[in-house]
């Protein structure tokens, strides 16, 4: 019971969520930039997965990068960041899939994960950072606050005072 | 608890809402914009030797040779890339790289007996490409006509 008690500490440590929550934001909005700039490229990747009717293809291309952008931003700065946590988890769950599915149906695509381009051939090592990912984004939507550092540590007097009673390492 | 959780799945609704209003209208008023519902034409249509001259002209479409490479270099429609039917697969990568898929593919081969260019156009619009036609008449009725060629390795 005590053993339970000490893992699910351990794992809502906000030391850890911290790490977690500034190492997948900066991976998000790195992920985004390139994509966001220049879609087209990336609506080819998407579509080279033929999982999407081509309908929704340049759709999903002009919205998605935003979703890593914006999830991502909100890592970072502590904003919504449970939420934030809940896009990340699902986002990276939906990349996993994808990727599996074109490995197994033998499709020789590029990624289109961080470049817009399709960039290098896809392979089963490329899951290896989105199962990360999904891990660090579940973590943070159970563990993480609302409003979290930094932004709590901007966010007046009375959340200093909360704060200060129950400190967030690195606030 | 139930306070939490409705205030995680608010957050996370009100990210993807936002996300998506930035995406639409980043994608609305940024040169490098696309049309929110891409179209694909059907493969393998023809296209005349006119037509297709003015495209090459207007520099409206990629022209692709689908002969093998040694008739290639003896002689092919100017600024053609080469992509031998049988070395396709191995050309797949270069392809994706230097074309993007919205760009208009114009294939040929010897003419309206060979059936390589419509093999190959097949095989570009499954791959991606959405507009892919086949240029009947060929590379002699082309070259016959005093049209853009060139000869050699180069474009």
């Amino acid at each position: 019971m005590s053993a339970g008690r000490g893992i699910a500490r351990r794992f809502s440590d906000p030391r850890l969520t911290l790490a977690l929550r500034l190492a997948a934001g900066v991976l998000l909005v790195y992920a985004s930039y390139d994509k966001l700039l220049d879609p087209q490229p990336f609506a080819d990747a998407v579509d080279d997965y033929r999982i999407l009717p081509l309908a929704l293809v340049n759709l999903t291309a002009v919205v998605l990068p935003w979703v890593e952008l914006v999830a991502g931003l909100c890592l970072i700065a502590g904003l919504g960041t449970p939420g934030a946590g809940l896009v990340t988890a699902v986002l990276a769950a939906v990349y996993t899939g994808a990727l599996s599915s074109a490995l197994l149906r033998g499709l020789e695509i590029g990624c289109g994960c961080f470049a817009a381009g399709a960039g290098d051939p896809l392979t089963w090592s490329d899951l290896w950072l989105r199962l990360a990912l999904f891990a660090a984004g579940v973590q943070i939507a159970v563990a993480a606050r609302v409003i979290d550092w930094p932004l709590a540590a901007l966010s007046g007097p009375a959340r200093r005072r909360r704060r200060a009673a129950d400190p967030t390492p690195g606030a | 608890m139930r306070g939490r959780l409705a205030w995680t799945l608010a957050s996370a609704a009100a990210i993807v809402v936002i996300a998506a209003a930035l995406g639409l209208l980043a994608n609305a008023v940024s040169g490098a914009g696309i049309s929110l519902v891409a179209t694909r034409a059907p493969p393998g249509r023809a296209i005349e030797l006119n037509e297709a001259r003015g495209l090459l002209e207007g520099d409206a479409a990629r022209f692709i040779d689908a002969r093998p490479y040694d008739d290639f270099l003896a002689g092919h429609i100017a600024g053609a890339v080469s992509v031998p039917l049988a070395e396709r697969a191995g050309k797949l990568d270069q392809l994706r790289r230097e074309l993007p898929r919205t760009q208009p593919l114009v294939v040929y081969c010897d003419g309206g007996d060979c059936g390589s260019a419509s093999e190959l156009s097949a095989w570009l619009a499954g791959n991606g490409w959405r507009d892919v036609r086949v240029l009947v008449d060929g590379y002699p009725v082309w070259a016959a006509a005093g049209f853009p060629i060139a000869r050699g390795e180069g474009p």
